[in-house]
Order: structure tokens, then C-alpha cells, then sequence
């Protein structure tokens, strides 16, 4: 347990995932939250049973906790499925990702999944794999395939594709040229293999996080334009979704092809009534997070209140206004966070969520502010995305201002017309 | 290329009207074939000899004016003095096709608007005036001219006495099968039926696997032109994928039904299936399978004769390809496209459709799609009497499909060589080829496409004057035709039968197979069988 400021500094990194030791240590459970997981978990397991192809769509917003509660599914469910779970930025290039790049990082993970755990996926399998990497690396290097023949598990052209599609921009697009016309070899491909797999009596289930991290039009293109290819591999998938694409017009189409959406809720630090109602079940919560890390007692009681207020329940927020004001009691040589710093981070926080709003955004703003519905509207979509709204769950959903952006809008004098 | 008795019979008819007729005249010649246009056109030349003194008159895109240029003939030298020597004279009016193109502000054809509108001018030219068109244009007449069409005596209606292969050119979908040869075809059997077994005994139930399986496994038999083994895997796939509700794999099973269907020749039963397919597919907002499946429409409509809205679902198709950046799904529209304007006798314009296809088929390694448009091309050029062009293409379909393991294209492209040697006047090796033919579909069980084949070799002996033998296939021919229900195929080879009977002097059994002909006829309402069976009744009773 910290007791020294610097700790903190340590202790509340937004950008680290808890893994392992630090799951155990650190995760807090949440009712809201749990019920969640147990829903999903209990959604797979059924499709044990049925065999199920299911694919899940997961969503919530950036920093809500998304992967940990990834990590924990995986660490719950891995001694019953072949679980293949990935950061598809360990092989895809951010600012560019489509469906045929999705379903090729599919069959580089399973296979090198497989190896790990010595699946043997015959022979007639792998040599069309290879074939097929082979071709592919021939069209687009001009040269002679690799071969690396039949001994080797994981054919060394698909990596080597893999590699070369994260760095080269013209690569990527000459590896799409070639596969785009014959999608449907990759998805047999896919679908061999997971048959191979699966002879040994375990089932697929593969989770990719982190997609819903590309832009908004790739991840319409991806998951509108291209469900039918994503849902094609006959195995369980969970696929992370913006959750910004639920308020696009094209959202009820998205729904119909995959099997259902769960949506990874933010923590509600108040009711729907407004902040005059708090949710103490929640913002206790907030506090464990604090209290499993560092003695409370390092902050002014006002000020952690005030934290919480302005995080928005969005605990990566939560997180990261506590760490940018222990950086500034460090600087300011206090030994503990009171209010006057963390108001002074918050107001940081203002000035970069300004700068992310437009006249037409205000409008829809103040709307969300009376309303608190949720409804379909493109305008909305880019507000969920840089999360000046968010959203919360109680048996409905519903949506709020983020904290700061609705003091930037009380500040212009926005709210009370 | 030879005349057949068929053709030379209504020569004989258009040779009476010819003679009789002393005053104006309208009539046509329908006939989608240059090659056979220009057989037709040589032989009544030949007969006239000097008795009738024919103009020709050639219209195009820049004269299509019609009455216009049948004035200013009127004028000319050349006119009076065939007069003044008091010689009939007919008007042959060539290139009308060429001349509806040219399309007015409103998108009517100007040659069209001008012959309905100028109608009383005719009256002033006291000929014979025959027009020589395809039935493209024939259709357009009937749509935009229909006033002047009125004023005909007759439309001599002109077919090459041929049949070539169905349209074989149903799209398989997205799978990958498709560009595999015999052996990888054989391999993939192998495994999927591999997969099904050991599952089978390792006692695990999975649905959707079963599905995928036995959906491929069906793709290589129908690939390789077991139809009726291919039917069995779908209906089972199809089980499977409703059983878990996966509305993508009932659609691509659906799709996949229909093609079979109309590879057995049961098109009303295929066109549901893709109709079905097709409310799923747009449900799903599967665009790829929806262009496949208005793509299949297209290939169901052209067998049931219906070419203009076939080729509206094909252009649907081509724009949907177009929107996704489907490649393949592009060549197969352009390629389908093609097919049907060869069938509307616009020749010049399948061969662009095909040689575009042709393209994208090398582009993308697509070798089903490659054999398909060579082939398709060299048929095309059959039809424009280039022979030589035809067998060469038709031969180069013929390797493809040989190294792909295509049995049906090769029995097909086999056809295919024999009638352009048939076409060269060499009928003993035409006869050669439609036997190769016959044992290669025989052996896949198409019968859709071998009876056209057997159809062909009983033309072939006809030709030969072995009637006997002619016969004999006819017949052959028949008992499968009513076996897949072909009433249309049906109808045409009893009057074939009629006909062989009557050339052999057996009238009593010639008036038989007529009227059953005549029969048929009345009931698929196609006048073409019904004009023919009351002709040749009519003469022979007279």
C-alpha cells in the first residue's frame, strides 16, 4: 500500500491494463459490472453445449474497462475453450484496418495458437496454407515463395505478411488486391483450421480487443459493409465495437448480423434526476479503486469526492486526473491531493475538450442535457466517440454530459435556458 | 454454311410473296445470325436471277430516314431505267439494327419515330419493301414503331438450326472451390467427407459445421456436373443451417438449389429458390450474394426466353459488383450480359461484353471464369460466320476445362467444336465431336445439356440424309426432355420428328408428331412451335 505521493504517481497509470497478479490485486468488482461479465460468460458456455457459431459484439466507452474485463473473461473461461485473445494492434496498423486485414490476423493467431499448444492440423491443411501464404508473398515481392515445405507448423510466409502489413503502407494495399477477390479462400482457410482445432474437442473462441479503437469510418466500413465476412468464420468470436456506431443509422442493420451487443456500462456516480442525486453504490466504487491502491487518507475528502464528480465514472478519467494531480502536489511540494489541485487538473481537462467541439456539437448537447435520451443521430455518434457524452446503464440506458463538458457548457451560460 | 429444309422452306414462301405482291409491301426478315443473314441473302438472289430487280438500301446511324432515302432513290437513274424497262423491283433494306441505336432527345430511336410518324408516305412506294433485322430490333419495333409495324404482311422469322449449351454460366457464389482443378476438387472431397466421418465417430454434433460441409461437398459435385448428387448436399445443408437459424448459410444454400434447378431444367422451381434467397440476402444486406443471386435471375429469365428482363437483372447485378468492388462478380455479369445480347442477335455487342469479361477472368486468376468467356466468345464468333476464330477460342475453352476438372464445360466446348465444323460443311467430324460430347455429360448425369447435344447429332444425320438415324436421336432426345420436363425442348423436336417423318414420306406419321408439336405449342403459348406445326399441317393436307 502507497504512502507516499510519488506511489500514486506509480500506482495510477490510465494506460496500464491489469494483468495477472495485478487482476487479483487491484480489480474491484462492481454489481453492475459483474452481472455483465457473468452474462457474457454464461452466453459462451451455453454455446458449448450448442456449438454455437456465436459473435459478440462488445462495447463501452474508451477507459470504462473494457480489456480488464476481457482479461478476466479469458482468465475464467481458458480452461474450457482454445481461446485465441489478441490486441489487434499487434498486428494491424491503427489508422487502417478492414476486414480482409481482421480475418488474415484471425488465422495468424489461431495458428500460432495452435503450435503453442501442439495441435497437430495435418498435413492437406497445412500445405494449402502455405500454398496460399505463398501465393501471396510471390505477388506481392515478385518472388519466389519462401517454401519452408511442410515441417514447419506455422507457415513462415503468413508472418512474415503479417509483419510487413503493420510497417508498409503499399504492402497492405497490394496484400488486399490479392486477397479481396478470393475472400472466401481465407474464410475456408479459417474454417478448416478451426474444424482441425476443434477435433480435439475444445471450441474456438477468439477475442479481438482493441477495434474499437479505429476511426469511425473504418469501423463503419468494417462492421457495416463487411458483417457478413466477419460472422462467416464458424467459431465464437467477440469482436470490440465503437460505441459510437450504436447511435449510426446503420446500427439496427449491424445488430442483425451478429448474435448480440453487450455493452461494458460506466460507472454511474449519479442517477438520471442529475448530480443532485448521487449513486453511492457507485461512487463507493470509485473509492475502493483508490483505497485498493493507496491509503485514502492521501487526499483532502473533498477533493476525492470532487474527482469522482468530475470523472464521469469513466475510470481510466478516474485515473488519470488522480495521477496528473499527484504530478502537481509533487510540483507544488504538497504531500497530499487537496480540491484546489484537482480543480486545477480538471480545468486542464476543459481546455482539451473544448477544443473538440463545434457550434452544431453545443446544440446537441444542451439537448442530451435535457433529454438524457439516448437516440439514433449521426451528430451524436462523434460525441460518444470523444466521449463528451457517455452513457449509462440503469434498466434503460441513458446518456449524460461528461462532468467537464457540462461545466464548459455552464460556464458559457449554456444551461439554464 | 448449308440452308436447312426449314430455311429453304420459307425462302419458298418469301420467293411467293415476292412475286405476287404488285403494289406495297412490308415485310420482315428476323434473323440473329450475320452468317445465316448472308446464306439467306445469296440464295434468293440466286433464284430471282433476273426476274425481280432488287435495291439494296442501307441505312446507319447517320441515314435514318427511311421513307427519306426511299424518295431520293425514287429520283435516281438507276431506279428508272429498271422501270422503264418494266422490271419489278423490292427495296432490301440492310442495317436498320445499326440505325435504331441513334437515340432522339427523349431516348426514342430516331429511325423508329421517323417509320411510325411517315407511315402515309409509304403508300407512295409501290414495291416491295423487306426489312432485314434481329429480333433486338424487332422488339424495339414492336415498342416504338408499333403503327408501321401494323402495316406488315409478314415476318420471316430466321434460326440457325442449332442449340448450343444452357447457360452454364450460374454463379457459385463466394467460395473458393471454384478455382480449384480435378485433382484439389478430388483432394477437397476427400477431406470434407473426411471431416464428416471422423466428427460422425467422435460422436460430436455440430450443426454448423454440417452445414458448411456438405455445402461444399455439394459445390464439387455441381462443379463437376453431378447435379442431381449436388441437389442431395444442398437440401441437407440447407436442413442444417435453418435447423440453427444462420440466415447467410440458408441464403447461399437457397442460391445454391437454384442453380441446380436450373441445371436440371426445372427453372420456375429455381427462380423461387433465388427469390427466397434474395429477401434473406437483402435482410442481411449481403450485397455480394445479392448480386449473385439477381445475377441467377437473369441466367433463370434468358432460359425461360425472357431477354429483356434478363438483362435487367444482369445490369442490377453488374452495378452491385460495381459498388462492392466484386471482381469476379463483375467479369460473370459482363460475361451474362454478353450471353444475352447474342441472344437478342447482337452479336458485335456480346463479343465486347465477353472480351471485358475476359479481361478481369486473367486479372484475377479466375480460370472457371477465363474458360467461360473464351468459350462464350467463340460461340459468338460462330454466329458472325467466323468460323476459324470460333474453333479457335472454343478450343482454348476446351484446355481450360480439361485442366480444371470442368467435365460439363468440356462436354460443353466439345459441342461447341462440333457445330463450327458443322458449320465448315464437315459433319462427319461434327458428328465426332457431339459424341465425345454425349459420353462426358452422360457420365455426370447432365442431362439438361446432353440432350441438346443429342438434339444436334439427330440434326447432323438429317443433314446427312440418314433420316433413320435422325430419327432415332430425336426420339432419344425426347424421352429426356419429358423426363426434365422440358415442354419447349419437347415441343421443338416432335416438330423436328414431323419433319424427318415427312422428308421420309410418311405423312400419316409426319401429321401425328405435329399436332402433338402443335399441342405444346398452344400450351407454353409459343407461337414460333404453333406457326410451324400449321404450316407444314396445312401444306400437307392441301
Amino acid at each position: 500500500m502507497a504512502e507516499n505521493i510519488r506511489d500514486i504517481y506509480h500506482l495510477f497509470n490510465p494506460d496500464a491494463v491489469l494483468l495477472n497478479d495485478d487482476l487479483e490485486k487491484y480489480y474491484v468488482e462492481i454489481d453492475q459490472n459483474e452481472i455483465n461479465i457473468k452474462d457474457l460468460q454464461i452466453r459462451l458456455e451455453l454455446g458449448l453445449e450448442t456449438k454455437e457459431t456465436i459473435k459478440l459484439l462488445f462495447t463501452g466507452h474508451r477507459g470504462s474497462g473494457k480489456t480488464t474485463t476481457l482479461n478476466r473473461l479469458v482468465s475464467n473461461l481458458d480452461d474450457q475453450f482454445f481461446i485465441v485473445h489478441y490486441n489487434v494492434f499487434d498486428l494491424l496498423d491503427q489508422n487502417d484496418v478492414n476486414y480482409t486485414d481482421v480475418l488474415f490476423s484471425i488465422l495468424t493467431k489461431m495458428l500460432e495458437k495452435a503450435e503453442m499448444k501442439e495441435i497437430d492440423l495435418g498435413k492437406t491443411l497445412l500445405k494449402r496454407v502455405n500454398n496460399w501464404g505463398n501465393s501471396i508473398i510471390e505477388s506481392i515481392t515478385q518472388e519466389k515463395g519462401v517454401g519452408g515445405g511442410i515441417g514447419l507448423k506455422i507457415p513462415f510466409s503468413l508472418l512474415e505478411i503479417m509483419g510487413r502489413m503493420k510497417s508498409e503502407n503499399t504492402t497492405r494495399s497490394e496484400v488486399r488486391k490479392e486477397i479481396e477477390p478470393r475472400v472466401s479462400e481465407l474464410i475456408s482457410i479459417i474454417n478448416d483450421t478451426i474444424s482441425e482445432i476443434e477435433k480435439t474437442g475444445e471450441q474456438v473462441l477468439i477475442i479481438i480487443d482493441n477495434l474499437e479503437k479505429i476511426d469511425s469510418d473504418k469501423a463503419l466500413h468494417l462492421f457495416y459493409h463487411h458483417a457478413t465476412q466477419l460472422t462467416q468464420p464458424l467459431c465464437k468470436i467477440i469482436y470490440t465495437f465503437p460505441i459510437s456506431l450504436k447511435s449510426s443509422d446503420n446500427f439496427m442493420q449491424i445488430k442483425i448480423n451478429f448474435s448480440d451487443v453487450f455493452i461494458h456500462p460506466n460507472i454511474k456516480i449519479h442517477e438520471r434526476e442529475g448530480p443532485e442525486h448521487p449513486y453511492p453504490k457507485g461512487r463507493e466504487f470509485m473509492k475502493e479503486i483508490v483505497s485498493k491502491r493507496v491509503s485514502p487518507d492521501m487526499f483532502e475528502p473533498d477533493a476525492l469526492e470532487y474527482i469522482i464528480d468530475m470523472s464521469g465514472g469513466v475510470v481510466r478519467e478516474f485515473i488519470r486526473i488522480i495521477r496528473d494531480s499527484a504530478v502537481r502536489a509533487i510540483t507544488r511540494k504538497k504531500d497530499l491531493i487537496d480540491k484546489d489541485i484537482a480543480v486545477e487538473v480538471v480545468n486542464g481537462l476543459k481546455n482539451i475538450y473544448q477544443a473538440q467541439l463545434s457550434d452544431e456539437d453545443y446544440k446537441v448537447l444542451m439537448e442530451v442535457h435535457q433529454t438524457k435520451d439516448i437516440k439514433r443521430d449521426e451528430q451524436l455518434v462523434g460525441l460518444l466517440h470523444n466521449l463528451s457524452v457517455l452513457e449509462y446503464r440503469n434498466e434503460r440506458s441513458w446518456c449524460d454530459l461528461n462532468p467537464i463538458v457540462r461545466a464548459i457548457l455552464d460556464e458559457k451560460n449554456l444551461l439554464h435556458k | 454454311m448449308e440452308l436447312t429444309s426449314d430455311h429453304l422452306s420459307k425462302l419458298d414462301e418469301m420467293m411467293t410473296l415476292l412475286s405476287i405482291s404488285d403494289d406495297l409491301t412490308i415485310a420482315f426478315v428476323c434473323c440473329n445470325e450475320p452468317v445465316l443473314c448472308h446464306a439467306l441473302d445469296n440464295e434468293i438472289r440466286k433464284r430471282l436471277g433476273n426476274e425481280i430487280f432488287i435495291y439494296d438500301i442501307r441505312m446507319n446511324t447517320d441515314s435514318t430516314n427511311l421513307i427519306q432515302i426511299l424518295q431520293d432513290v425514287i429520283q435516281l437513274d438507276l431506279y428508272n431505267t429498271q422501270k422503264k424497262e418494266n422490271k419489278k423491283i423490292a427495296f432490301f433494306v440492310f442495317g436498320l439494327d445499326d440505325a435504331i441505336e441513334k437515340k432522339n432527345q427523349e431516348g426514342k430511336s430516331e429511325a423508329l419515330v421517323q417509320l411510325n410518324m411517315m407511315r402515309e408516305e409509304f403508300l407512295n412506294i409501290n414495291h416491295t419493301i423487306i426489312l432485314w433485322i434481329n429480333s433486338a430490333s424487332l422488339y424495339m419495333i414492336l415498342k416504338e414503331a408499333q403503327d408501321f409495324f401494323s402495316w406488315r404482311t409478314t415476318v420471316f422469322e430466321f434460326e440457325l438450326e442449332r442449340k448450343e449449351q444452357v447457360n452454364m454460366v450460374a454463379d457459385f457464389g463466394d467460395t473458393d472451390l471454384q478455382f480449384l482443378d480435378k485433382k484439389e476438387l478430388e483432394e477437397r472431397w476427400n477431406y470434407y467427407t473426411g471431416f464428416l466421418k471422423e466428427y460422425q465417430e467422435k460422436g460430436i454434433k455440430d450443426d454448423s459445421k454440417f452445414a458448411d460441409w456438405n455445402y461444399n461437398l455439394g459445390v464439387i459435385k455441381l462443379l463437376t456436373g453431378y447435379a442431381y448428387q449436388a441437389l442431395k448436399y444442398f437440401e441437407e445443408s440447407l436442413g442444417f443451417s435453418k435447423k440453427i437459424g444462420d440466415k447467410i448459410g440458408t441464403a447461399n444454400s437457397l442460391g445454391s438449389l437454384g442453380n441446380v434447378y436450373i441445371y436440371i431444367g426445372q427453372v420456375d422451381k429455381a427462380i423461387e429458390c433465388y427469390e427466397n434467397a434474395l429477401v434473406i440476402s437483402r435482410e442481411m444486406r449481403d450485397r455480394c450474394n445479392e448480386g449473385n443471386l439477381l445475377g441467377n435471375l437473369g441466367l433463370a429469365y434468358i432460359n425461360l426466353g425472357e431477354v429483356e428482363k434478363a438483362i435487367e437483372y444482369h445490369k442490377k447485378a453488374l452495378a452491385i459488383s460495381r459498388e462492392i468492388g466484386d471482381l469476379r462478380g463483375e467479369g460473370a455479369d459482363l460475361g451474362n450480359i454478353g450471353r444475352a445480347y447474342r441472344n437478342l442477335g447482337q452479336v458485335e455487342k456480346a463479343i465486347e461484353y465477353h472480351e471485358k469479361a475476359l479481361v478481369i477472368a486473367r486479372e484475377i486468376g479466375d480460370y472457371r471464369g477465363e474458360e467461360t468467356d473464351l468459350g462464350n466468345l467463340g460461340v459468338a464468333y460462330s454466329y458472325l460466320g467466323q468460323v476459324e476464330k470460333a474453333i479457335k477460342y472454343c478450343e482454348k475453352a476446351l484446355v481450360i476445362s480439361r485442366e480444371i476438372g470442368n467435365l460439363r464445360g468440356e462436354g460443353n466446348w466439345l459441342g461447341s467444336l462440333g457445330l463450327a465444323y458443322s458449320d465448315l460443311g464437315q459433319v462427319e467430324k461434327a458428328i465426332e465431336y457431339y459424341k465425345k460430347a454425349l459420353v462426358i455429360l452422360r457420365e455426370i448425369g447432365d442431362q439438361r445439356n446432353e440432350v441438346v447435344w443429342i438434339g444436334n447429332l439427330g440434326n447432323a444425320y438429317n443433314r446427312q440424309g440418314q433420316v433413320e438415324k435422325a430419327i432415332e436421336y430425336y426420339e432419344r432426345a425426347l424421352v429426356i426432355l419429358k423426363e426434365i420436363d422440358d415442354k419447349w425442348g419437347e415441343g421443338n423436336v416432335l416438330g423436328n420428328l414431323g419433319s424427318a417423318y415427312r422428308n421420309q414420306g410418311q405423312l400419316e406419321k409426319a401429321i401425328e408428331y405435329y399436332e402433338q408439336a402443335l399441342l405444346i405449342g398452344k400450351e407454353i403459348k409459343d407461337q414460333r412451335i404453333i406457326n410451324f406445326c400449321e404450316e407444314n399441317l396445312n401444306s400437307i393436307r392441301s
